[in-house]
């Protein structure tokens, strides 16, 4: 995998954070408020005393005024789980370019991850599936920048365990014969929410007439055409139809498939997650 | 620079068809891709037709080229001049059992030829040509044609003089056609043969010696009895004796007798069947006592198995009397009862016989008398050297529709006939006790040919003890459809019979014994009889004509052919050929291109 800017991850990640779902996370004590009543200082609802409440927790301002026995409950505060499963299979090697932005993305949520609080759990999908900075915190750093693509299972490799209720963003170009919907069944089980940022250049997304070519796929396999308008067109009914079966497979679980052009760079990518709410803006 | 082949030259024709080949081939640049399953199945049909391009000097290219070339080279056969110097030497060598006489010095005659030979291929170039072909009924070709020296050194090595007489001829026509115009022909034998053409020489290594042989041997059986025939012939040189031995299978003499031979006189010796022989086994003939040709100085006979026609007479006694009579009178026949077994059946007409067994019906009726003129159906057997002049004819009962007239007289139908499978059905319409038939010359001839017919038709040769080369014929059991002959080396060969159950041998080539076996309908074969073949041919052991001669060919062209190419010529264009097209098979691929 060609080097990640770490620089430029961390530019980008003073400006903008995760947008993760609380509701999804219901224990464990962290830095974001949760769905449900714990223990923060945010006001979260009243609800009657029954026997056995924490008699700390009354309202005795409601209880002066009404005589109710009445419990002020607070919202809880949840560290989710975030899981960054990177792509690291010979396509995503094809172009240089498109492995180092689909390297940077990865590294950007692992950062933002962090940043929140949390452990991000970063795993690379080659040959087969491998957990990067398994040695310790911030160890996914060294990780990423030695890993290589190989390979040509990619996310339908074995999958590993992953966390229930995690978040899990898939970083790929999304090109497996099988479609969306497999690696959504391999990797979806379990998941709090699951989203696919989509990384491929121009030229997969929209290629120009070539004339008589040997296309040959990096990960085996090779067609001799005469790659004409015909067929160009072709090329992009079929794309939409596998870009639909992958937005198929993740509706109602997440952003859904976010397509990153590799030509456009980093930042116009981290504009692109941050229209489908992937990322937000930081305040201040 | 010679051509062997001009027009391998058109193999050139391949060298601007590959170019333009790789003219019009189309070549895809080889590109990249992540997602080849987006493009679909390959297209069933390309989207356009080709067009010229620049020619690309690709490694295939060359190779290809290179290809034809090296083919163009093997097809052409290009070589200098010094290859039409080659001599070529046919030799033909005369490969009758005459030449294994030994001369006076100890020497056969074959070893004096192979040595003749031997030393004519020996006066080669190492690069010359020889042919040689052996004589007998049909030549033989051991050496080439044009094979090199050390080849026919070798062919001569094995070369024997082990076939029956024969004519030379065939050899001489076939030595002339391999040999063409420009080859030296010789004759390598024991004599110099008459009215040879002039343009083929002659190396006779023969001498002329009186010899004397046996000239024909049989095992008789007739109504006599049996009994061991043989003739013997002297030829050449002074009377001389000789004593005829005969042997059992042991070494047993059982017969022997002192003969005093005049030559060029045969004389006939018959011997009484030694006894206690059986059906099957072999005793040896010998003539014992100096001679230069032992070949024909033995003959093994096998006690032949009687052929008896057994007949079953199934008629009222008025009729069956004649019948009886008439029978006896043939020594092949036996009368059996009507209940037994039979080749031929008289009468019995109310169910058909089994197969393999004759019929023959007497049909009387009121049919008017005849007194001739008798139409008997030319050529059958049955009314051979039958003469019915002077016979009343009376009291027909007609004959079968589908029976095929034998004899006739005015409208009616005598005697008929047809074919039941390998089996004849006659029917005979006459009254035997009214016809004066039965009193006449002619009713023992007529019978005698019905059974000489019938014994004609049981399965197996008339004679197990053949000479070489007689032609056979003979029927085959009900129940086969060919023969297997194993001669005495092995050689296994198959003969078909016809559609009336006969086959018919060309002639046995070596002497010996040959085991028959019979290949039935279902496939199996199993063994019948044997065969026994004798070299007994007395122009073999005639030797009055040889002679020690040399003649050269009257035409000499020089014996300048073309030399056909050695091996290296051969195989150079060939490997640069499979090495190019193997190039150009893997390199084409991987060049992009389709």
């Amino acid at each position: 995998m060609p080097a990640w800017s770490e620089a430029a991850v961390a530019a980008t990640a003073r400006r903008v954070r995760l947008a993760l779902d609380p509701r999804r996370r219901r224990f464990g004590a962290g830095n974001r408020l949760g769905a449900g009543p714990g223990a923060s200082l945010e006001f979260h609802d009243h609800r009657a005393y029954v026997a056995g409440d924490d008699l700390r927790h009354l309202d005795w301002g409601v209880y002066a005024r009404s005589d109710q026995l009445v419990l002020r409950r607070h919202r809880v505060e949840v560290s989710p789980t975030v899981e960054v499963l990177l792509d690291a299979s010979l396509s995503m090697a094809a172009d240089p370019a498109k492995a180092a932005l689909a390297a940077t993305l990865a590294g950007l949520l692992a950062t933002l991850a962090e940043a929140d609080g949390t452990r991000p759990r970063l795993w690379a999908f080659a040959d087969d599936a491998r957990r990067l900075g398994a040695a310790g915190a911030g160890a996914w750093r060294g990780d990423l920048r030695n890993l290589r693509c190989a390979g040509v299972a990619g996310f339908l490799a074995r999958p590993p365990a992953l966390a229930p209720g995690s978040e899990r963003l898939l970083v790929s170009d999304g090109l497996v014969a099988s479609g969306g919907a497999a690696v959504a069944r391999a990797l979806g089980g379990g998941a709090g929410r699951i989203a696919l940022i989509q990384v491929l250049c121009r030229a997969e997304l929209a290629p120009e007439p070539l004339g008589a070519v040997r296309l040959e796929d990096v990960e085996g396999g090779a067609l001799d055409l005469v790659h004409d308008q015909a067929v160009v067109s072709a090329y992009r009914e079929r794309l939409a139809r596998h870009q639909a079966g992958w937005q198929a497979a993740l509706s109602g679980r997440g952003a859904g498939v976010v397509t990153c052009v590799v030509e456009d760079g980093l930042d116009a990518a981290v504009d692109v997650l941050s229209r489908a709410g992937v990322l937000t803006a930081r305040a201040g | 620079m010679i051509l062997g082949n001009p027009l391998g030259l058109l193999a050139l024709l391949a060298l601007p068809a590959i170019v333009a080949l790789h003219c019009f081939r189309r070549r895809y640049r080889a590109r990249a891709v992540t997602g080849l399953f987006l493009y679909g199945p390959p297209p069933a049909v390309v989207a356009a037709g080709r067009t010229p391009r620049r020619l690309v000097q690709a490694p295939s290219l060359w190779l290809e080229l290179l290809a034809a070339l090296a083919a163009t080279w093997w097809l052409c056969d290009p070589h200098l001049a010094d290859r039409e110097r080659a001599a070529h030497l046919v030799l033909v060598l005369d490969s009758s059992r005459a030449l294994q006489a030994v001369a006076t010095d100890g020497v056969s005659a074959e070893a004096r030829a192979r040595a003749a030979a031997e030393a004519l291929i020996a006066g080669l170039a190492r690069d010359d040509r020889v042919t040689v072909v052996a004589s007998g009924p049909a030549p033989r070709l051991i050496a080439g044609p044009g094979a090199r020296v050390a080849a026919a050194r070798v062919a001569l090595g094995r070369w024997q003089a082990d076939q029956p007489w024969h004519e030379i001829d065939d050899a001489l026509a076939l030595a002339q056609s391999l040999g063409g115009p420009g080859a030296r022909t010789l004759l390598v034998g024991d004599r110099l043969p008459p009215r040879l053409p002039t343009d083929i020489g002659v190396t006779a290594v023969g001498e002329a010696l009186p010899t004397s042989g046996l000239a024909d041997a049989r095992w008789l059986v007739d109504a006599s009895g049996e009994r061991v025939a043989l003739r013997v012939l002297a030829q050449g040189g002074e009377p001389r004796a000789r004593r005829l031995v005969l042997r059992d299978g042991d070494g047993v003499v059982l017969a022997e007798r002192d003969l005093s031979l005049v030559p060029g006189q045969a004389q006939a010796v018959v011997f009484a069947a030694p006894s206690g022989i059986a059906v099957g086994a072999a005793i040896e003939a010998m003539l014992l006592g100096p001679d230069p040709l032992v070949a024909d100085d033995r003959a093994r006979l096998l006690r032949p198995e009687p052929r008896l026609v057994r007949i079953a007479i199934d008629l009222p006694e008025a009729q069956a009397k004649p019948v009886r009579a008439a029978v006896a009178a043939v020594a092949e026949a036996v009368v059996v009862e009507p209940a037994q077994a039979a080749h031929l059946r008289i009468g019995g007409a109310a169910t058909p016989p089994p197969a393999g067994t004759w019929r023959l019906r007497v049909s009387e009726g009121e049919a008017p008398p005849a007194i001739g003129p008798f139409l008997a159906r030319a050529g059958d057997p049955l009314l051979a050297d039958v003469d019915l002049t002077g016979v009343l004819w009376s009291g027909g009962g007609g004959t079968p529709a589908d029976e095929e007239p034998l004899l006739i007289a005015g409208d009616a139908v005598l005697l008929s006939a047809r074919r039941q499978g390998r089996d004849r059905w006659l029917t005979l319409a006459c009254s035997l006790p009214r016809s004066t038939l039965i009193r006449h010359p002619a009713w023992p001839a007529l019978i005698a040919n019905l059974v000489a017919a019938r014994r004609a038709a049981l399965p197996g040769p008339a004679d197990a003890n053949l000479l070489v080369g007689q032609p056979l014929r003979f029927p085959l059991p009900a129940d086969a459809v060919a023969a297997t002959v194993i001669a005495p080396d092995g050689a296994i060969t198959t003969w078909r019979a016809d559609a009336s159950g006969v086959i018919e041998l060309p002639g046995l080539r070596q002497p010996g014994a040959h085991a028959v076996g019979a290949l039935t309908t279902d496939g199996a074969t199993r063994a019948w009889l044997t065969l026994q073949a004798n070299d007994l041919d007395p122009r073999l052991a005639d030797l009055a004509a040889c002679a020690t001669a040399t003649t050269a060919p009257a035409e000499n062209a020089g014996g300048q052919v073309e030399r056909s190419r050695g091996g290296l010529a051969h195989l150079l264009p060939l490997i640069a050929l499979a090495l190019a097209a193997l190039g150009a098979w893997w390199s084409f691929p991987r060049e992009g291109g389709a």
